[in-house]
């Protein structure tokens, strides 16, 4: 009875890993119990799946680079060509097909980017405040005030077109979103005990911000990781459509609809696939970015 | 100085000023200041307890967090061992800083909690003698027997435990970096009344084995009587008595200290004491150039009341009070400043 405030429950195992697996385990369970998240995550899996195989399970993969095949432009959605052709005979289903793994590419690049700027500034200029902090959200608020496409559509077109050049463009006005959001994560932390404690110990700088500052923020920079990987495919479809972005014949989706424009509606397929595969991606990215929402807010943590 | 040098305090905390600005006005400039701490000195003995004593904006926890310079003093001198630590580079106070911990009012929040007990005292031994992976697992479990805690609770996180549980991980990642002094910011507030007695009595346990000397800052004079050798009452940033911990509650001088020591609960319901009720709080102030506890002191008023600011000086030996009542009516013979 002595000992009963130190010993409340019995535990048999000198292992921490059941408790981590536990909590793991809680997280998973609420994720799972969310039916929405969980058909946003099953349609990447899928996606990621078909990125890998494309090459393979294309059935013209030719028709993503140089392929022509003119005898069978403008055929309609069938057999042979499930999304039909273009108007150079180009199978559409073969060019959606290998275009995933472009889109993916491009929203990985656009968001890894952006959260690495965005974060290091926004953490920055929170931590360190006064005129550090003065500064670079100031050099922030200059990037917001101008409309992201249009800033995104002048970098693109001062680095020259193409789809490397929009992924650079893009994450240059994406970061600040990041910036902001991280910025106001960490000013709340740096408050809080555990941070002074640590300071106490004789912690530098860096490693405060860094092992014990941003691990604590970083849920919510998850999640809008997640949710903004779909719009900035979506942005950089958008660049691919008014013709800076990916230059012919990648298959990139939002190129692939400004090539279907012209023929639409007539020859309605051209532009609707690539439309719905776009569609498709940002959807699920927004599914999946809700449900990590409800597991990782420490709200609603054990 | 004359004394030996095993005579001299630990601390040494002379004319502690710490005043926050009040911005203002169009162009934001600075038209006042807070006074959180006005003119504090205090010194404590090596491996003796003082408490610090004071309402909610007293500036008790400001003094604490100047003595650890994580606020900058306004101005002042703070003496530990023998080193003017106002005077110290960063570089320097980071080396000293590891000699005074502080233990906080909310155990749970001076957790970090993503990591582990074993890592959140791993790392303070990490920073404090670079240990390698092996006799850091080694020490944080002994660490851990120190202050009460099992071998199993390594791999756990902060929220698994605990009030309680979780001031004693606090404890014990002070003690990992082996300091001289704690400061102990209210560290049984937060916590049951029988956990409270749990915490306090490892306190006076780890005082002994590794001669440690404490600022125990409370507001909770019930705690403070069990725990301190000496007291000092802080009223509005300003020491207001100080005397040893028997003196303050057998012959308190201040009225405030009158004040507070009447309004402690006695255990036994049929001894019916006189009970001084206080009006107005602490922020309760009509002049710059009175006594500040004047507009809520039950005391009979004398003109200097609100014309002047008391001193804090020695009434008796050892026994000092800041209070005009005391200057005009004890004719001691030494009526020197306080430290």
């Amino acid at each position: 009875m002595a000992d009963f405030i130190t010993d409340d429950k019995p535990v048999s195992i000198d292992d921490g890993r059941s408790h981590r697996w536990e909590n793991l385990r809680r997280g998973v369970y609420r994720f799972r119990s969310n039916t929405m998240s969980m058909l946003g995550l099953s349609i990447l899996v899928f996606i990621f799946a078909v990125a890998i195989l494309a090459p393979y399970i294309a059935p013209y993969p030719k028709d993503a680079t140089t392929g022509v095949n003119p005898v069978a432009r403008f055929t309609e959605p069938g057999a042979e060509h499930p999304f039909g052709t273009d108007r150079i005979g180009r199978d559409i289903f073969s060019r959606v097909l290998i275009g995933t793994g472009l889109a993916l590419k491009v929203g990985t690049t656009i968001i890894v980017l952006a959260t690495s700027i965005g974060v290091t500034i926004g953490a920055v200029a929170a931590y360190f405040g006064g005129w550090v902090d003065e500064l670079l959200m100031r050099f922030t608020d200059i990037f917001l005030t101008v409309p992201g496409l249009v800033l995104a559509i002048a970098v693109t077109a001062a680095l020259g077109r193409g789809i490397d050049n929009a992924m650079i463009g893009i994450a240059l006005v994406w970061w600040p979103g990041f910036a902001r959001l991280t910025r106001s994560q960490v000013i709340s932390i740096k408050e809080e005990p555990y941070v002074e404690a640590i300071r106490g110990l004789g912690a530098g700088n860096l490693r405060i911000l860094f092992r014990h500052i941003l691990p604590n923020a970083i849920s919510p920079i998850i999640v809008k990781m997640t949710t903004d990987f779909g719009f900035a495919v979506l942005t950089a479809a958008a660049l691919g459509f008014i013709g800076v972005g990916a230059q012919p014949p990648t298959p990139e989706w939002g190129a692939m609809i400004n090539e279907g424009r012209d023929y639409f509606p007539d020859e309605w397929w051209i532009a609707t696939f690539p439309g719905l595969a776009i569609w498709l991606m940002v959807f699920s990215w927004n599914l999946l970015g809700d449900g990590l929402r409800d597991v990782l807010d420490p709200r609603s943590r054990r | 100085m004359k004394d030996a040098k095993s005579k001299q305090p630990i601390l040494d905390v002379k004319n502690l000023k710490m005043y926050f600005p009040i911005k203002g006005g169009l162009l934001n400039r600075k038209i006042d200041d807070f006074k959180a701490v006005d003119d504090v000195s205090f010194s404590i003995q090596r491996g003796k307890t003082f408490g610090l004593v004071g309402e909610s904006g007293s500036g008790k926890t400001t003094v604490g967090k100047c003595i650890l310079r994580l606020v900058e003093p306004t101005s002042g001198q703070i003496i530990f061992d023998g080193a003017d630590l106002t005077r110290l580079n960063a570089g320097q106070m980071r080396d000293q800083r590891t000699h005074m911990q502080m233990i906080y009012q909310a155990p749970a929040a001076s957790l970090n909690r993503r990591m582990t007990i074993g890592q959140i005292i791993g790392e303070a031994l990490w920073l404090h003698e670079r240990l390698n992976a092996r006799d850091r697992r080694k020490r944080v479990l002994e660490l851990l027997d120190i202050v009460g805690l099992k071998s199993e609770h390594y791999y756990r996180y902060p929220h698994e435990f605990s009030g309680g549980q979780q001031q004693r991980v606090g404890i014990a990642r002070a003690l990992a970096v082996q300091p001289q002094l704690l400061i102990l910011d209210e560290p049984t507030s937060a916590l049951d009344v029988s956990v409270q007695a749990q915490i306090l009595n490892l306190l006076q346990q780890l005082q002994d084995e590794f001669d440690l000397t404490y600022l125990f800052i409370s507001h909770d004079l019930g705690v403070v009587r069990y725990m301190c050798d000496e007291i000092g009452l802080l009223y509005l940033g300003k020491l207001v008595e100080v005397a040893d911990s028997e003196t303050i509650f057998e012959q308190p001088k201040h009225p405030y200290t009158q004040a507070l020591i009447s309004a402690i609960p006695d255990p036994d319901p049929d001894i019916t004491r006189e009970e001084i009720i206080l009006t107005g709080d602490i922020h309760t102030k009509v002049s710059d150039i009175g006594c500040p506890f004047a507009p809520r002191c039950h005391a009979a008023k004398v003109p200097a009341c609100d014309t002047a600011l008391p001193p804090l000086v020695n009434t008796n030996e050892n026994h000092f009070v800041a209070c005009h009542l005391h200057l005009a009516d004890e004719d001691a013979p030494q009526k020197e400043a306080y430290a």
